[in-house]
């Protein structure tokens, strides 16, 4: 299941979190089949990088906890973004994009006549 | 997030930490279950599914270690553990911690009880509205060197008249009187005030009012004093002190009349408790006044050279003391050219800030034990260091282990940063304890004339001073840990097992020796030289012999006795009565006493000749005596006759006996008896207020040292009481009996001869000397007490060196043994170690000592600061101590036994 490309870096983990919770609020678990099923089995993100990641993400202020009862009637650890959290899912996306379309610039660049 | 909001957050955290666990497990739990469920959905089996699941998941203690590393908290659980665990070590060596905290106590303690008096004696503004713009203004005479002079009612109106830097100023005095009412006759200090007085020192009464303009009298001479005079009656505000003694702070009391010496006053008010007029220990006013009175008399006509007012002035906002002062140098100027008296004695005015002309005196002895109590804390910063070196060794392997574990090397010296932190709060702690008890100790000694000691306590100030040393304690021997724990040398810790120690460290220990040994040096040479001031200023013949005389104030009322020869009646009947009783072998009287304060003031002009510039140039002490004051005194008479009763008769012929140095003064190559010399008297008849006349010099006594014991002082001139009879007399008894027995029947003879006469200051002569020598007493005393516990700890500090070094030498000392070295030349190795560094400390300590001796210079007496015999001594007595505290150690190396030495290796 381990996939190679999957090297997340932190911040972009933190973006992918958030931007999961802002679809839904979602348990660990929930978050994790949501990016990989999102991603097309691309990311996996690994349960070591995760927990650590949302208690960073509860100590900025960005998501918060609740103990709810899930479908099936069991007590889960439900994660909700906070309006700090959308506010800085804008940010990060629009840093993502600005870093994306400058590296795409940078690979499509033609060699230099000469 | 706000900051607080975080910190609330975290302790938070910190404080749910057993939820916080339970709910990280149960998430990770149901993480783990889910993802089984879904392995089985995919077609597992159910064990299968779930190993697969665990695998998948990972370390999962590991990963809660993450967790918790996000959760901002782990700092403080650190901390909290750090200190948990320091705890748990210092517990282990309790021998260590208990020599390490009690060592800081000293230090901590000492410091704190001393900067209490400091902080409230010379740090903390006088009680009056805006104390900073308050001067006193003294009286200097550059022809015949007295300062602080007091002022002519004239002089006062004159500045009054023309400083603009002074927006006001108000004048006081102060009299031995008798208080008389529907109470027993009350000695009190009567003070005489401008009515201006407490409004220039912004006080305010707690009870009644003070004075107003209209209080002042402004009677003159004849209407107060004269033959028929009845004065009118007069106001008095009294000291809260007076109020709450006598009259049980009854508020009734005002708006009562009573007498003060026979003449009527109307209570007006009550001054707020303990306030006084602050002076500097040498004012001739009396200090603790009972009553103030508005001054009654016309004090503008009296002539300049009745000085008898303490002048403060309130600057104008905004002006500086020096402003103040270059102002007055002008008015002096003018006045010189204006009046004779001033130009005569060439009359400069001294303005002096009132908080530090209160302090001046006390400054040098209290910043000298605040430099000696900085010693003291340095020196057992050095100590702890030193125990610390030592203790931080003999745990090198087991930080070494640590490192090789895996231990961060920031977070061991944070271990160790912790376990000195929690060494100097306990040290602060049980210093605080230390000085509670200092203080009180420190008040015991002090002498007299320390201001503001009824003031003296602990405050917020102090306490912050407490913890600023327990700061730099801990800052200073903090570092000594810090810096051997980031030696990067686990290899060299682990392989050298204990034997010898790193040159460096070495370095560090001696360097803390010699500066522990240097620094006790320059303590004890201070100590010294205060003990070699206290001998001499003991064995100081002070002109009487203290010992065996009692001494008791008689203040007749003023205006009793008016009548021409009444008081010298009274007071030879009197004197009679004394002598009469059994264990009395002298009475006699005189007046001021000598040390009783106030003495440099009795003093007034003599001539030669008729010529008047000669009468303003000469000064003498005046002082008024009855018949058998030198026998009583125990002043030698060196040629001629004493005074004697029939001189003391209103138609005797004026005589006077004069002192060894006026006799050398006046007549330095002849026999100064039979000769005639002109004095003054206050005049007999009404009109004049003083007159002079021709004196035969009828003997000569030894001199008297009356200012104190460290100064000769000027001539004097004994005068019969019947030529200078307004004076209160101060009777001298010598006794062939414990003189303290006689007080209560002299008291009971006195009640007999007048029960107007209050006669309670009854005190042994002798008190007046140690009074004199209080204050060196006081310095020696605590400078010793300091020296001692600097000789004490460096002694330990040497004593600790050295028996380490020998016991990381055993294995070494073992092999020169075993290769035939002598047991003396191992007690030379290890003592020459200890006394090279001993030698080393005591060169710094003299050279430093030299310099700072010269600080204390001001308290010493009869000894240079770089005498010679006290440094040597000194330097013997510390060396002398110092191969004490390393012969122990030397004598322990030398019965190592060379086989269990080289076995232990």
């Amino acid at each position: 299941m381990e996939d190679a490309q999957s090297d997340l870096v932190q911040g972009t983990l933190d973006m992918l979190v958030l931007k999961t919770l802002a679809l839904e609020p979602m348990h660990g678990w929930g978050i994790t089949e949501r990016i990989r099923q999102i991603s097309r089995n691309v990311f996996h993100v690994k349960q070591g990088s995760l927990y650590p990641a949302l208690q960073r993400l509860q100590r900025k202020g960005w998501i918060e906890a609740e103990w709810r009862m899930t479908e099936n009637n069991r007590r889960a650890r439900y994660y909700i973004i906070t309006a700090t959290g959308r506010r800085q899912l804008g940010v990060e996306r629009e840093s993502w994009e600005r870093a994306v379309t400058a590296v795409n610039r940078i690979l499509r660049a033609a060699p230099a006549p000469g | 997030m706000g900051l607080l909001k975080k910190v609330r957050d975290r302790l938070f955290a910190l404080l749910r930490k057993d939820d916080f666990e339970r709910e990280l497990s149960e998430e990770l739990r149901y993480h783990i279950e889910k993802e089984t469920e879904k392995n089985v959905r995919a077609g597992m089996s159910p064990d299968e599914a779930r190993r697969a699941a665990n695998h998948d998941f990972g370390h999962v203690e590991s990963m809660k270690e993450d967790v918790r590393d996000e959760t901002g908290v782990r700092p403080f659980e650190e901390l909290l553990r750090d200190v948990h665990y320091g705890f748990r070590t210092l517990r282990r060596s309790r021998g260590f911690a208990i020599a390490v905290v009690l060592t800081l106590a000293l230090g901590i303690g000492a410091n704190t009880a001393i900067f209490t008096v400091v902080d409230t004696v010379l740090l903390r503004p006088l009680p009056y509205r805006d104390a900073d713009e308050l001067s006193l203004l003294w009286g200097r005479m550059s022809e015949t060197e007295v300062s602080k002079a007091p002022w002519s009612g004239a002089d006062l109106l004159d500045f009054r008249d023309r400083s603009e830097a002074f927006q006001e100023f108000a004048g006081a005095s102060g009299f031995n009187s008798t208080l008389t009412g529907d109470f027993d006759a009350l000695p009190i200090q009567l003070g005489f005030a401008t009515t201006n007085f407490f409004d220039v020192l912004g006080v305010a009464p707690v009870a009644g009012r003070t004075f107003e303009e209209s209080d002042y009298l402004g009677l003159s001479q004849d209407e107060l004093f004269g033959p028929d005079a009845t004065p009118p009656t007069g106001v008095a505000v009294l000291s809260h002190e007076l109020w709450m003694r006598q009259f049980g702070g009854d508020p009734s009391i005002i708006g009562q009349t009573m007498q003060v010496n026979a003449a009527p006053v109307e209570i007006i008010g009550v001054a707020p408790p303990g306030f006084r007029l602050y002076l500097p220990a040498d004012a001739a006013m009396p200090k603790e006044i009972d009553a103030w009175s508005a001054i009654p008399m016309d004090f503008s006509t009296q002539s300049r050279d009745q000085q008898w007012l303490t002048i403060v002035g309130r600057l104008t906002p905004g002006t500086s003391h020096e402003q103040a002062q270059s102002e007055m140098d002008g008015i002096a100027a003018q006045l010189r050219q204006e009046n004779q008296f001033h130009e005569n004695v060439g009359m400069e005015i001294d303005v002096v800030p009132m908080q530090a002309d209160v302090v001046g005196h006390a400054k040098p002895v209290l910043l000298a034990l605040l430099g000696a109590v900085g010693f003291v804390l340095l020196i057992a910063c050095a100590n702890v260091g030193n125990l610390l070196l030592v203790r931080g060794q003999s745990r090198a392997r087991e930080m070494a282990i640590r490192t090789a574990l895996g231990g961060r090397r920031g977070r061991l010296v944070r271990q160790m940063l912790t376990e000195s932190a929690i060494l100097a709060a306990l040290g602060g702690l049980a210093g605080l304890a230390i000085a509670w008890f200092g203080v009180d100790i420190l008040l015991a000694l002090r002498p007299d004339n320390l201001p503001r000691v009824d003031e003296i306590g602990m405050n917020s100030s102090v306490l912050a001073f407490a913890a600023g040393a327990t700061l730099l304690a801990a800052f200073l021997f903090g570092l000594i840990p810090a810096l051997q724990a980031s030696r990067p040398d686990v290899i060299d810790s682990l392989r050298e097992r204990g034997h010898s120690v790193g040159r460096r460290l070495r370095r560090l220990h001696n360097g803390l020796v010699v500066t522990e040994v240097a620094l006790s040096l320059v303590l004890l040479v201070g100590a010294g030289l205060m003990l070699r001031t206290f001998f001499e200023l003991s064995q100081v013949r002070p002109g009487f012999v203290a010992e065996n005389a009692l001494t008791v104030n008689v203040t007749v009322p003023f205006f009793k006795y008016q009548g021409e020869g009444e008081k010298a009646a009274f007071h030879a009947q009197l004197r009679d009565r004394i002598e009469a009783l059994p264990g009395v072998k002298a009475v006699g009287a005189v007046t001021p006493l000598p040390l009783a304060g106030g003495g440099q003031f009795w003093f007034g002009p003599w001539a030669l000749t008729e010529d008047e510039e000669e009468w303003s140039r000469n000064e003498a002490d005046y002082r008024p005596a009855l018949e058998g004051v030198f026998e009583a005194m125990g002043t030698r008479l060196l040629a001629g006759r004493p005074i004697q009763q029939a001189d003391n008769r209103p138609d005797a012929s004026p005589v006077v006996v004069i002192d060894e140095k006026m006799a050398d003064r006046a007549w330095p190559d002849e026999e100064a008896i039979g000769k005639q010399i002109l004095i003054m008297r206050p005049a007999m008849e009404a009109g004049s207020q003083w007159e002079r006349y021709w004196a035969e010099v009828v003997g000569v006594v030894e001199h008297v040292r009356y200012d104190d014991l460290r100064s000769d002082g000027r001539e004097i001139i004994y005068i019969p009481h019947a030529n200078w009879s307004f004076a209160d007399l101060n009777y001298v008894i010598r006794t062939s009996v414990d003189p303290a027995s006689l007080g209560a029947s002299v008291r009971s003879i006195i009640r007999e001869a007048d029960p107007d006469i209050p006669a309670s200051t009854v005190r042994p002569l002798g008190e007046y000397v140690s009074e004199a020598l209080a204050p060196t007493r006081f310095a020696m005393i605590l400078i010793w007490v300091f020296a001692g516990v600097a000789l004490f700890l460096s002694a330990v500090g040497l004593y600790g060196v050295i028996s380490y070094s020998v016991r990381q030498r055993t294995h070494e000392i073992g092999v020169r043994m075993a290769l035939g070295a002598e047991r003396p030349k191992i007690l030379r190795l290890v003592l020459g170690q200890g006394l090279t560094l001993t030698g080393a400390g005591l060169l710094v300590g003299l050279v430093g000592a030299a310099a700072l001796a010269r600080l204390i210079s001001s308290l010493l007496f009869g000894v240079s600061s770089t005498d010679p015999v006290t440094y040597g001594l000194i330097a013997i007595l510390l060396g002398g101590v110092a191969a004490l505290a390393c012969y122990v150690p030397a004598a322990r190396a030398t019965r190592v036994d060379p086989l269990m030495a080289l076995r232990t290796d």
